[in-house]
């Protein structure tokens, strides 16, 4: 067996273009990670889900937190299971305050008009699977995570996320309604240093003020008790 | 442990190198030697040098390395700890520098044509890691979701361009390893395409074969590279089979080991393919003696349509292999094809229900002639790569049922320290055998037991026909194409021709012993004419007298005729011939110090 006089030398036209084309590639492949990212931002549908957030841990940090959602387990609608570790296509949809619902999952995407999450199968029990989504982080400043300690299991948690063709994108995590970083021991300082922040801008920007600026907006009356 | 002397024995050995160079070099312009010599003894100088290179590690290059390390650590945690204040678009920016630096790196080296080059190699390394940190990095500043099996497998084809581009062995070997681990994650297999993507994936990598086959060193590691990753993704691929797909195994891995022999011995290559297949091979059989595998064979109750038809696929296929790829009948390849047969009797007997000991029992005693052949051939060869490979095969075989048959722990030390004793024994054996030999042929300490007369002797003799053994006395550059020792089957169709063995136990196969032409005797060294020097002593003892000069040679018999010359001319003269007395010399007395001592008293 020999292999001949065959040798790997293209003409330095291909080779050029598979340079170009290489390049592009690459470069193509970073920026659309970018616009994926950003376009569920805008476009992606919003949706409320109850989660539960947790400390990353790292050697060198992190500038996130793990969120887990609890609602992981749904029925398997198809006849065949699905193999743990392959991707599958959760259904959802939205109540009217905007909470979402888990519809079933399927190895195939729901027809047009139903919205959908992917997610991997952990395990299959029976007619049920047990998934994870993707979306299971949270970026937040590390100085203010420490509000996840003051969480009680009474606490309401939600997670505002925008979802579109399957991927998700988590907004904010709010505790009983208010955001988690107000939670943290040190809000009160990122809260002047962020209402400092904005003041600069503002002034750079020189917007126009409509109306005093001492004007405030007129209580709420309230009923007199019977 | 650093060894401190190793640089100045390395820069010692670098200043004789230079200074040995420089005489080579004055060698050549006096005629001295010829230039294919002087080639030669560069070649050999070459050769021996960066052994002692590699050993040689400066502390200060230690010290470099981990305060670099350091260094770097330091600057991850600073960034890390002010990170989440970057704005993602300036963590886009910075992924997408570092990917065009190392896409400028590329341009750069294929524009001064150096791939394959020690700059293509690190060049293609640099953008592996900025592959790598870029795509890590913009993965985690847009977070949709992390995917270790899609990361990975964006990599492996973001890599692969600048393999081939850069003809960068370091690059494929990376873009190997990238898709055995890539394998390894949890639902790799489960992507599109589903096991056959990473066939895909490896045969992407084949032709990389083409550019490297340039350096035979190169591609020796390729090779082993390659087959390591096509039996790793064998593994990989057959997971989801119900039970261990023994027999598949073994015909891949005999067609390796057939395609080792059947490339030319010379190459060193070939050398990877026939380890490989003995390996896994042998792992096979094996795999076999566990009783675990044929229970499992036989618990399957539909018929596996595919696998049958691949195997008897890959049986003709090792048939025409053997037929058309062999170009000599060797025992090594036909005792190692013996092994899928056996495998095949053991499929067939374990489908028809028979007891799974049967089968083991069968490969065992398989296993077993297939040590003692290893061991034979190691000791006929004095070859210890062959001989540690027999005893391995009965170390693992002894494993293998040990762990079956639920002995002591104690048993199983005892039997590893006995074999390790024996593995020791036989190496010594060996050596001493192999020292035996070189003794016998001359070639181990010719000087040191012969006297100063004899190799004068020696030299001085007429010069006769060559002996017997001056094919294994000549250089390497002189010697005709190396075959692997191995035995010849004493029947077959296309059976060589043996001559009487003329060396006997060498590493030599019998059938090189065939008398080849002699190429003609290169004369290395041009032995330098004999000038006469012109200088003759003067002599002014009668300068009256014009002195005829002669030519005459140096030597005892110029000595013998100056010698009553000169005793003639010599004028006696002794001091002591003379009687005329000698002058008075007026005595002056010292006195000492102390001879005043009375007077010091007063």
């Amino acid at each position: 067996m020999s292999m001949g006089k065959l040798t790997f030398s293209p003409s330095g036209k291909i080779k050029w273009s598979v340079i170009l084309l290489t390049i592009l590639l690459q470069l193509g492949g970073l920026f659309y990670i970018g616009w994926r990212w950003h376009n569920i931002q805008v476009d992606g549908i919003p949706y409320q889900w109850q989660c539960v957030p947790r400390l990353a841990h790292s050697s060198f940090g992190t500038d996130y937190i793990n969120v887990i959602f609890p609602q992981d387990m749904t029925t398997w609608l198809d006849d065949t299971k699905p193999v743990p570790g392959s991707t599958v296509y959760v259904r959802i949809s939205r109540d009217a305050k905007g909470v979402m619902e888990i519809n079933g999952a399927s190895a195939e995407k729901p027809p047009v008009g139903e919205d959908y999450m992917k997610a991997a199968v952990v395990t299959v029990e029976a007619d049920q699977i047990q998934f994870r989504v993707g979306f299971d982080r949270y970026h937040m400043d590390p100085k203010l995570a420490d509000g996840i300690y003051d969480i009680a299991t009474t606490d309401s948690v939600i997670a505002s996320i925008r979802m579109k063709k399957g991927e998700g994108v988590i907004e904010g995590i709010f505790v009983n309604g208010m955001p988690l970083e107000l939670c943290s021991a040190n809000a009160d300082v990122a809260a002047v240093a962020q209402h400092e922040e904005n003041k600069s801008i503002s002034q750079s920007a020189k917007k126009a003020v409509i109306g005093e600026p001492r004007m405030v907006p007129p209580k709420q009356e309230t009923q007199p008790s019977q | 442990m650093i060894n401190l002397f190793s640089r100045g024995q390395y820069k010692m050995t670098k200043n004789n190198q230079s200074w040995l160079e420089r005489e080579i070099a004055e060698w050549t312009s006096k005629g001295w030697i010829t230039a294919e010599g002087q080639k030669h003894i560069r070649s050999k100088m070459s050769g021996s040098h960066p052994k002692k290179m590699k050993v040689s590690l400066p502390l200060y290059a230690v010290c470099s390395v981990i305060g670099l390390a350091l260094l770097v650590v330091a600057a991850i945690w600073a960034v890390a700890y002010g990170w989440y204040h970057v704005d993602v678009y300036i963590k886009m920016a910075i992924s997408v520098l570092l990917l065009i630096v190392s896409q400028a790196g590329i341009c750069v080296s294929i524009f001064q044509e150096r791939q394959g080059s020690f700059m293509g190699e690190g060049i293609g390394l640099f953008h592996c890691a900025a592959v790598f940190i870029s795509l890590a990095l913009v993965e985690q500043a847009f977070y949709t979701g992390w995917h270790i099996s899609s990361y990975l497998l964006i990599c492996s084809l973001f890599v692969l361009p600048a393999a081939y581009l850069l003809q960068s062995l370091c690059t494929i070997i990376a873009y190997l390893m990238i898709i055995l681990f890539w394998g390894t994650t949890p639902g790799a297999v489960n992507v599109w395409g589903g096991t056959s993507l990473i066939w895909l994936l490896v045969l992407m990598a084949a032709p990389a074969m083409l550019f490297l086959k340039q350096s035979p060193r190169r591609l020796e590691i390729y090779c082993w590279a390659y087959v390591v990753t096509i039996f790793g993704a064998f593994w990989i691929a057959v997971q989801s089979i119900e039970y261990v797909p023994l027999l598949l195994f073994s015909l891949l891995a005999a067609v390796v080991i057939l395609a080792g022999y059947a490339v030319p011995s010379k190459a060193s290559w070939g050398r990877a393919l026939r380890w490989l297949g003995r390996i896994a091979l042998a792992g096979a059989l094996l795999g076999a003696c566990v009783s675990i595998n044929w229970i499992r064979l036989t618990r399957i109750e539909s018929v596996h349509w595919l696998t049958g038809v691949a195997a008897l696929a890959g049986v003709l296929v090792l048939v025409y292999l053997y037929v058309k790829w062999l170009r000599k009948r060797l025992w090594s390849p036909t005792v190692y094809m013996v092994i899928p047969v056996v495998l095949i009797v053991d499929a067939f007997f374990s489908r028809s229900a028979m007891q799974p000991s049967f089968m083991t029992s069968l490969s065992a005693v398989c296993l077993c002639a297939l040590g003692i052949f290893e061991i034979a051939k190691g000791l006929r060869d004095s070859s210890f790569y062959h001989l540690d490979w027999g005893i391995i095969l009965f170390f693992a075989l002894g494993a293998v049922q040990f762990i079956g048959s639920g002995l002591s722990y104690i048993v199983f030390l005892v039997a590893v320290v006995i074999l390790g004793l024996a593995l020791l024994q036989l190496n010594r054996y060996v050596r001493s055998r192999q020292a035996a030999e070189l003794r016998k042929s001359g070639r181990h300490n010719r000087r040191s037991h012969q006297t100063v007369t004899a190799v004068r002797r020696e030299r001085r003799a007429p010069v006769t026909a060559p002996p017997a053994e001056a094919k294994r006395e000549r250089p390497e550059w002189l010697q005709t194409e190396v075959e692997e020792p191995d035995f010849v089957p004493p029947v077959g169709k296309k059976q060589v021709h043996v001559a009487p063995p003329v060396i006997p136990s060498t590493n030599q196969p019998s059938e090189e012993i065939v008398p080849v032409p002699q190429p003609p005797v290169q004369q290395t060294v041009v032995p330098k004419p004999v000038r006469l020097p012109s200088f003759e002593p003067p002599v002014f003892n009668r300068p009256e007298v014009t002195l005829s000069f002669h030519r005459q040679e140096f030597g005892p018999s110029r000595r013998k005729a100056e010698r009553p010359q000169r005793t003639q001319e010599r004028v006696v003269k002794s001091p002591w011939a003379t009687t005329t007395p000698a002058d008075k010399r007026e005595k002056n007395f010292t006195r000492s110090p102390w001879a005043k001592e009375e007077g010091n008293k007063k």
